[in-house]
């Protein structure tokens, strides 16, 4: 029936997207509660970043380690030119720490990609970590240990995305790019090439893949958005410190993907929304909360390596199998009547 | 003699050993040569230099005269050098079709007007079903690399290097787990492309049907090239004899 | 001078703890093409456990040491048999991730237990002593105590890889599969040892850190990240390369946090990675062309 309402499949991308943002908007409405608005626009930001992540990580096969310093780039960025040095407006601010951190990552792609496997992501690693290390230390630009603070909330004329609700637009409007831009390039050519090279990318040399650019704007296209993820965490916090962007925060988008699912486009955001409700129902038992959540992760890669949106599907083909059995098994009986 | 491949003092060593030392010798045009060599004789070192999934130390390549070693691999596949592998290697997760399709796509438009084997001609389903048809992989199109025979299998390989239209094309170990029917089945396609204008270069350690099949045989040891010549003169080189008796000892 | 003579004796010393802590990693490594992340929680309890028995219960270190090698060898038992054996065929990244997850898990154990971050001493034999050497280089008996100890397990450990016939079993699974098959080699008997091995040198790590340092219930992450940096430098797998490798890592760390600062100092190790990964990825021991 969608097919017939939605002729083209970028209609449908469109619409489905929409509805994902739309839902995250419309939450906002039923919670009129600041800290349930807060985790919402946290899980936003996450997702911004995770969904094109989750196409280097899980379509290409390329585990990146150090996620976290790209939002970093992008939160400090951001910070830089609108309160530690300078005073320019913010949504200039977001552009030019999007280049900035877009700028950064294809540099360093060229020294990244000789690596694979394993020297990929522990080379990913170390940058993550050397990134960390210069927010702790460049005190011009991040303000160091202290970081930077009076981060401002972006606006539209007089109408300043001050409150949590009115910020939470914004950034579903991101969430629905970050979506709509990795579905756009996960399909055809691209999609194509990423999933030759996870498979074998030798072979893929050999019959005429120009893989190395690939992996380059996969790569870079995955850091771009990490880095508008960190430039918007900066504006919700209003204040940054190099805490936030430790190697934790990149093993968290590994956490994504794996979990929800790797190689598909919905899992890391079903990955996002079930760590974050996961999150609330064990932050009563404190610190063992890593510890449920390191056993997930043991579990999920043992035994469903398709993670949850695997799960979900699986399911759902399970169950469409046993409606046509069911409705096989009454025409049989039906014929048999007859 | 019109050459198409030319090799000059290609060379490689990894750590301290040298697997290819020196070796330059040219593919005329046209023909089907073979490298044979006992394991070990660096053969497929060979193939990976010039195919450039490694980089040589030293050397040259040139590919209708024109240089491709300093190229990366996906362009000396444009340029029409192709390759397979000794261990089956396909896209696993993609049907044969699909397989054969993806080379065609990244291949680019190669088209080389004085070639004429199966698969060159008109769109790419086009092209994908005749080389499918050639093979007599019609049957297993839509199946996984996975569920094909060994012989299927090598043929997927075959039709899937055939699909960016190489001017040259490297087989390393085609005969490998095949009887003596089954790599003469091959080899009877490999000739009708062979008609069609297409270069070939096989590499094997079977020297049975290497010494039948070749038209020009050159023979690798210990990295360096040993001796070349027709099958009845390398039959009869001391050298050779002395390296396959003292392999097989 | 002297005082470069003493951050050089000094990085020596931090450099040998971290080729031991590395050499667990680079045995798995080598012989099954393992990254497990878990031992940097290894090193942690290892040194946990040398602070119970040995300020704890009052035994003397070497009791601790010995203690915490055992105990963290049946942990890497208990880690090939419960994750690594199911994930022998598993592509690289689900074993890095599997680790991952183990390290979370343990990481929160030694928290729980002891209840805070506070820094814990080990009471290691000749503390407050020291040699002074000419006016003013001064070494305490617990880095020459740490230094023999590290030569003593190196010396273990070549013979254990280079003269036994375990060693010749795990070299030829090193090998590939299909060599140790053919050798007849019973493989799961292997694995354990290996396990075991590469969790008894993280937990000797772990006591000699702690013992230098102090124990904390997240020492076990910066030895951790010099490790896996220690591998790549020396080329994944090599024994040697390890030991050289952190050596160089310790004395670099060592002198530039004296003469550039701390914060510095700390951006060295992934400085120089990343250089080295640029100039020459497959380390400086390592063999080119093999896939990862």
């Amino acid at each position: 029936m969608i097919e017939s309402l939605l002729p083209t499949r970028s209609a449908r991308a469109i619409v489905g997207w929409s509805i994902v943002a739309a839902i995250l908007v419309l939450l906002w409405v039923l919670v009129d509660n600041n800290y349930y608005l807060r985790l919402l626009i946290s899980a936003g930001i996450a997702m911004i970043g995770v969904i094109p992540f989750g196409l280097l990580m899980g379509h290409m096969g390329y585990m990146a380690m150090g996620q976290g310093g790209f939002i970093g780039v992008g939160a400090y960025v951001v910070g830089c030119l609108t309160v530690q040095r300078f005073e320019i407006d913010i949504w200039a601010a977001l552009p030019i720490a999007i280049m900035v951190v877009g700028a950064l990552a294809y540099a360093f792609s060229f020294a990244l990609f000789r690596l694979r496997g394993y020297h990929f992501s522990i080379g990913t690693l170390a940058l993550g970590q050397l990134l960390y290390l210069a927010f702790d230390s460049w005190e011009w630009a991040t303000g160091g240990p202290h970081g930077t603070s009076g981060i401002p909330r972006p606006a539209i004329g007089e109408f300043v995305f001050a409150t949590n609700s009115r910020f939470l637009i914004i950034v579903s409007v991101f969430v629905f790019l970050a979506g709509f831009t990795s579905w756009w390039l996960a399909r055809g050519h691209v999609g194509r090439a990423l999933n030759a090279i996870r498979q074998d990318e030798d072979l893929a040399g050999a019959r005429g893949l120009d893989v190395l650019r690939y992996k380059q704007l996969i790569f870079t296209f995955a850091a771009v958005w990490a880095g508008l993820a960190g430039g918007l965490y900066g504006s919700m916090q209003i204040s940054i410190d190099p805490s936030s962007f430790t190697i934790w925060g990149s093993f968290q988008y590994v956490i994504y993907v794996i979990i929800g699912g790797a190689g598909t486009l919905l899992g890391p955001v079903i990955g996002v929304i079930f760590i974050t409700v996961l999150d609330q129902l064990i932050a009563d038992v404190g610190v063992w909360n890593q510890m449920i959540l390191g056993a997930l992760i043991v579990i999920t890669v043992l035994f469903f390596r398709g993670g949850l949106w695997g799960g979900i599907r699986m399911l759902w083909a399970l169950a469409l199998k046993n409606r046509s059995a069911d409705r096989s098994a009454v025409s049989t009986q039906a014929g048999a009547a007859e | 003699m019109d050459p198409i491949l030319e090799i000059r003092d290609l060379s490689k060593r990894f750590g301290g050993v040298e697997a290819v030392k020196a070796v330059s010798f040219d593919v005329p045009r046209g023909s089907l040569v073979g490298l044979i060599g006992p394991n070990g004789a660096g053969k497929t070192t060979f193939v990976n230099l010039v195919s450039k999934h490694e980089s040589p130390d030293t050397g040259s390549v040139l590919l209708d005269k024109r240089p491709i070693h300093r190229l990366p691999s996906f362009k000396v596949a444009r340029a029409g050098l192709a390759r397979t592998y000794q261990k089956n290697r396909l896209f696993f997760e993609e049907s044969v079709s699909e397989n054969i399709r993806t080379a065609m796509i990244w291949g680019g438009a190669a088209k080389h007007q004085d070639l004429s084997y199966p698969g060159l001609k008109g769109k790419e389903e086009e092209r994908t079903a005749e080389l499918m048809e050639f093979f007599a992989l019609t049957a297993q199109r839509d199946a996984l690399p996975s569920g094909l025979s060994h012989l299927h299998r090598r043929r997927a390989e075959v039709a899937q290097a055939l699909a960016l239209a190489p001017k040259l094309l490297m087989l390393d170990e085609p005969f490998a787990g095949f009887s003596r029917e089954e790599a003469f089945d091959l080899i009877d396609h490999l000739k009708v492309c062979q008609k069609g204008g297409l270069t070939m270069l096989l590499i094997d350690h079977n020297m049975e049907v290497m010494l039948e099949v070749c038209e020009y045989l050159f023979v690798m040891h210990h990295g360096a090239l040993l001796a070349s010549g027709t099958s009845a003169e390398v039959r009869a080189n001391p050298e050779v004899i002395n390296v396959y008796l003292g392999a097989e000892t | 001078m002297s005082a470069f003579a003493q951050q050089l004796i000094y990085g020596t010393s931090y450099g040998m703890n971290l080729a031991v802590a590395a050499a667990g990693l680079a045995l798995l490594f080598g012989v099954y093409r393992v990254i497990n992340l878990a031992h940097g929680q290894l090193i942690m309890f290892g040194g946990y456990i040398a602070y119970v028995v040995t300020t704890g219960l009052g035994l003397h270190f070497f009791v601790g040491f010995a203690a915490a090698m055992v105990a963290m060898g049946v942990a890497g038992v208990i880690l090939e048999i419960s994750v690594f054996r199911i994930l022998q065929r598993r592509p690289a990244t689900d074993q890095l991730l599997a680790s991952l997850g183990v390290y979370m898990m343990i990481g929160i154990l030694a928290l729980r237990i002891w209840g805070d971050f506070e820094a814990r001493p080990i009471n290691m034999p000749g503390e407050e002593g020291a040699i002074l050497l000419g006016e003013d280089i001064r070494i305490d008996f617990a880095r020459i105590v740490t230094i023999a100890i590290t030569i003593a397990v190196f010396a273990v450990l070549y013979f254990v890889v280079y003269r036994t016939h375990l060693g010749r079993t795990m070299r030829a699974t090193a090998q590939g599969p299909e060599t140790a098959t053919l050798m007849g080699i019973r493989k799961r008997e292997v694995a354990a040892l290996v396990f075991f091995i590469a969790g008894a040198l993280g937990g000797a790590a772990g006591a000699m850190l702690g013992g230098l340092f102090n124990v904390r219930p997240d020492m076990g992450f910066q030895p951790l990240l010099m490790a896996l940096i220690i591998i790549i430098f020396g080329g994944m797998g090599s024994l040697i390369g390890a030991i050289i490798a952190g050596l160089v890592l310790g004395i670099l760390y060592n002198l530039t946090v004296f003469y550039v600062g701390s914060k510095l100092g700390d951006l060295v190790p992934f400085a120089v990675l990343l250089i080295i990964l640029m100039v020459r990825p497959q380390g400086l021991f390592g063999l080119p062309g093999r896939r990862a």
